[in-house]
Formats: C-alpha cells, structure tokens, sequence
C-alpha cells in the first residue's frame, strides 16, 4: 500500500493506492468513500476491500475527498460539484499511476451516489457498485440530523459542518439523480430489509441499465460498531470482488 | 507537498519495522524556538484523523504556533500494518513499541528532541502510560482518560444529581452498588477489558505515584474531562479532590468540558478544545 497525496496543490487529496498482485489486471478501482462519521466508521471496510482486490490484480485507490480525512480543507468549503471533481481527480490519478484502460467505482452511501454521477459523464467506467446508496437526499439528511432551525445554519451532523449549501445539494438527490447512460451496475443492499433498494433497481433497470441487485444483509460498514468486535461485511466484500471480476 | 498560502505543509511518512506504520506530519512554515513535536495516539479503532477529524484539526492549528505534529496509526489500526511479532506481545506492549518507533523516527529524520503525546479515551490512556516511560516526553495531555478519577466527591455529585429526579429508589440502590464499585478492581471490569480490547485502568494508588514521577520531571500534564464520561467524571473540582498534592503542580493543569460530550461531535466543542490546547502548548513552551 502507498500511501500518498495527489491532486493541485491549492487542493490536496489523500489518497492510498493498492498496487495488483501477480495477476496484474487492466482494472482500476476507485473506492468513493461515504461523507462524515460514515468515512470514519467504513475506513476499515475499505481498507479490507482494496486489499481483496488487489490481490485478484486489481489496482485499487481509495482517497479522502477534499476536506475530509486526511485530505487538504474543511468540509464547509465544499459541495456536491467539488466531491464529484474528486472523484474525477481521482481517476485520472489511478489511471496514470496504474496504467489501466478500464475503471470501476464502487461507492458507499453518499459516495454511491457520486459515484454514480460521475459514472455517467466517463466513458472509461466499465462498472459500478452502488453500495447502499442514498436515492433520497432528504431522507438521508433526517437520518443523520441535518435539519436546521434556521435555513442559512450551518448544522452539526455526522461529524460534519452541514452548510446550506451542502444540504441544498443532498436533499436535491433523488431516484432521477441515477440516470443513465451507465455502465453495468450492482445494487448492493446490506440493510435487513431486501426493497430497501427496489426502487433504484427498477429505475435503472427502467432506463436500460445492465443492472444487477446484491441482497447481501450483514454489518452495516458505515455504521459504529461495539468497541473491539471488529465485526466486517466480509460476505458482502467476497461478492463484490466476484462481480468485480 | 505544500498546499499553497497555509501556514503548515502535510506530508504522508512511514516508519517502524518494514515502513509499516503510517502517519501525516504536519510541519509549520515556520518552527517556533524550542517548540516540541506532538504525537497523537489514536482513540479506539479510529484512524489518525481522530473523531469528527478532531486530530487533523489539532496539527493544522498547532501549526500555527510553530509546533510541528504527527499524527499516526497504531500498528492494525486505519492504514499501519500489523507488525511481526504481534501475538507474542500484550497490547499495551505493542503501542509502546509503535510509540518509542514515532519518536524514534521524529528525532532520527526530524530533529526531534522533545515531545509532547495526546490522545482521546483510550489515546490518553496510551499517551500518559507512555509518558511515564519514556523520559523524552516533555509534555502529555489526556482527553478523557479512562482512570479511577471516581471517589467520594464523585458519589456526592452523583447522588445530588439523581436525587432530583429518582423515579424509585429501588434504581436508586442499584445505581448506588455500581458507582461504589472502584475502577479497574473488578473480575467483571477486567473481563469485559479483555474481551474489547479495552485500556485496563491502573490502580489509583499507581496513577497516582505515576502523576509524581511525571511531576518531578517536570513534564506538562494537562486533563480535560468532558460531560460524555459522567460515569466518573462529573465535577470541575473531582481531580483535585482526587489527587489533592498533585493538582496543586504548577506543570498539571485540568479541565472540565461538561457541555460537550466524549468525542467533541460539535464544532463549537472542537474549535474550544483546539484553542485550548494550543494556548496550553504555548504557556509550557512546548
């Protein structure tokens, strides 16, 4: 693993890139990492995943958007266009660093779903998981208290400083954010209930996505866990790496 | 890589056996005289950001006073590796080794002579057990710091509280039998500690004695105590009710945080304790 910064210098991003081993694949994979509390809480998870994968041959990047984690800047700073830029910088950065043709993005949460916007504007994505994707902005912001009492306030949520502007881009999310072209996708739902993501699968499938559902419950990733169970969707991983592959 | 008109430059290191611990150090554009190299020690399983990305926003601050800071992850925590040898050791033996490797490495590659450890919750347990070793530390503070701070002006605050609002004191009494229960002396404590992973607390007859040996070598103890570990903090006045001749020490300072809760989840609570301790690393000379 080497851990590096990449991107301007006026916005530097964090990231780690896991080099393939013997069986060096033309696949990149970039891991777009949930916002907040939720980056903190999968950092584990994604570390495994880029692992697995590089071990399959893989080249695999996960980074911290920028002002998040390790990565230059605050959050407050920030907006959707910005996170998706990262997402792009990314990219090009694993492109070059691993000389691969084809990308794949995997997403978590929020990061789902700019990755799937991302996804849609580059034809070098080849495949996509959406791993519980948020497709309703304005539920997610109940979810992680974001609701202000006043609308210019800026809110403490999920450990981040949720701006008006941040919460105008969230809550602006919808099952339409998710629209084609794409390139062949998997719905991950790790979440008990199996219709937590019926809708974005028929929406895709609607708009002639070739588009796979994982029903997949297990450890939540974003989540906290109890201090020292160490506990990690390690069924969910070995089928998104099977599928990646 | 220098990130354009900041006060500071992050950059990626690694060190320990085989590079296999990695950390961001954040250097100042300028190095304030005399100013000691802080080390942050991860909370938990959290990776070097901290909670909230609390510890990235504790080296950008430091920063701008001069200090330069690392902050790292332990080996088996966030990116760092778990290292050879690793079941032979006890935990607390192997933050030892992943800590003297920090230093090491800041006073090999960087010049480092002093250092100042801080942590959150199991962080400030690691930092202080350290400092007590490791006679290059100038400096701890411990946010947090699972201990047995509980005593009788504890129980006093305790029952005040519950007094006024015990729906039956029937909860009451049982409330009462787990408060009494002293820290860290439990089978039940200690089992519970080793099936999480969890820092054992020491004796405070040991705390104790530990807080004189740092006092008598001069090094800067700094305690906040949040609202968030009201299970045995609950007072501004319980440290030094606790460790009376300690407290007193011109280089131990203490504070109690009670509007914000353990892992400082609010801005305002973070940019509080931020300034907080870099205001505190300036009046040591750290």
């Amino acid at each position: 693993m080497n851990p590096f910064f990449f991107g301007r210098s006026t916005r530097q991003l964090f990231g780690a890139y896991e080099p393939p081993g013997p069986a060096n694949r033309d696949l990149g994979v970039v891991l777009c990492p949930p916002l907040g509390d939720e980056h903190v809480f999968a950092h584990p998870t994604y570390r495994l995943l880029a692992r697995q994968l590089a071990a399959a041959g893989c080249h695999v990047l996960r980074f911290d958007y920028y002002g998040t984690g390790d990565s230059a800047g605050d959050f407050e700073e920030t907006s959707q266009i910005d996170w998706q830029g990262d997402i792009d910088t990314a990219i090009t950065e694993l492109m070059d660093v691993g000389q691969v043709s084809r990308v794949a993005l995997v997403g978590m949460r929020l990061g789902a779903t700019l990755a799937a916007q991302v996804a849609n504007s580059r034809s070098e994505i080849d495949q996509l998981v959406l791993w519980d994707a948020i497709d309703n902005g304005n539920e997610y912001l109940v979810e992680i208290r974001a609701s202000p009492a006043a609308p210019d306030e800026t809110v403490d949520a999920c450990g981040l400083g949720v701006t008006p502007r941040a919460r105008q881009d969230i809550g602006s999310i919808t099952l339409d954010t998710f629209g084609p072209p794409l390139p062949r996708t998997l719905i991950v739902t790790t979440t008990a209930a199996s219709t937590d993501h019926e809708a974005l699968w028929a929406r895709l499938v609607s708009a002639g996505v070739e588009c796979s559902p994982l029903h997949s419950p297990d450890t939540m990733a974003w989540k906290e866990r109890p201090v020292g169970t160490g506990a990690m969707p390690v069924n969910t991983l070995r089928k998104i790496v099977a599928w990646l592959l | 890589m220098a990130v354009v008109n900041q006060p500071f430059r992050e950059k990626v290191v690694t060190f320990g056996e085989g590079k296999s611990l990695v950390g961001i150090l954040t250097v100042p554009a300028e190095r304030r005289a005399g100013a000691a190299h802080v080390v942050l020690i991860n909370s938990g399983v959290i990776h070097r950001v901290g909670a909230h990305r609390l510890y990235v926003g504790f080296a950008r601050a430091f920063a701008t006073i001069g200090t330069p800071t690392l902050r790292f992850d332990l080996s088996g925590i966030g990116d760092s590796e778990r290292q050879s040898g690793e079941a032979t050791l006890t935990l607390q033996d192997s933050v030892t080794r992943d800590i003297s490797g920090a230093l090491d490495f800041l006073a090999a590659e960087h010049g480092a002579e002093r250092f100042v450890l801080a942590g959150l919750c199991s962080g400030a347990f690691d930092s202080f057990e350290h400092a007590v070793r490791d006679p290059r530390v100038a400096g701890a503070a411990m946010l947090d710091m699972p201990g047995p701070f509980r005593n009788w002006s504890y129980v006093v605050q305790h029952l005040a509280a519950r007094a006024l609002r015990l729906a039956s004191w029937r909860t009451f009494a049982k409330q009462l039998m787990r408060v009494a229960a002293p820290v860290g002396q439990t089978e039940r404590d200690r089992r519970e500690a080793v099936m999480t992973g969890v820092r054992i607390p020491v004796p405070a007859a040991r705390l104790n004695a530990d807080l004189h040996a740092l006092l008598a070598r001069n090094v800067a103890l700094a305690f906040i105590f949040t609202g968030g570990v009201s299970d045995y903090y609950n007072h501004r006045a319980q440290f030094r009710l606790r460790f009376p001749r300690a407290a007193v020490h011109a280089a131990l300072c203490v504070e109690f945080v009670s509007w914000s809760n353990h892992t400082f989840s609010t801005r305002k609570a973070r940019a509080y304790i931020t300034a907080f301790l870099r205001e505190w690393l300036e009046r040591n000379g750290l």
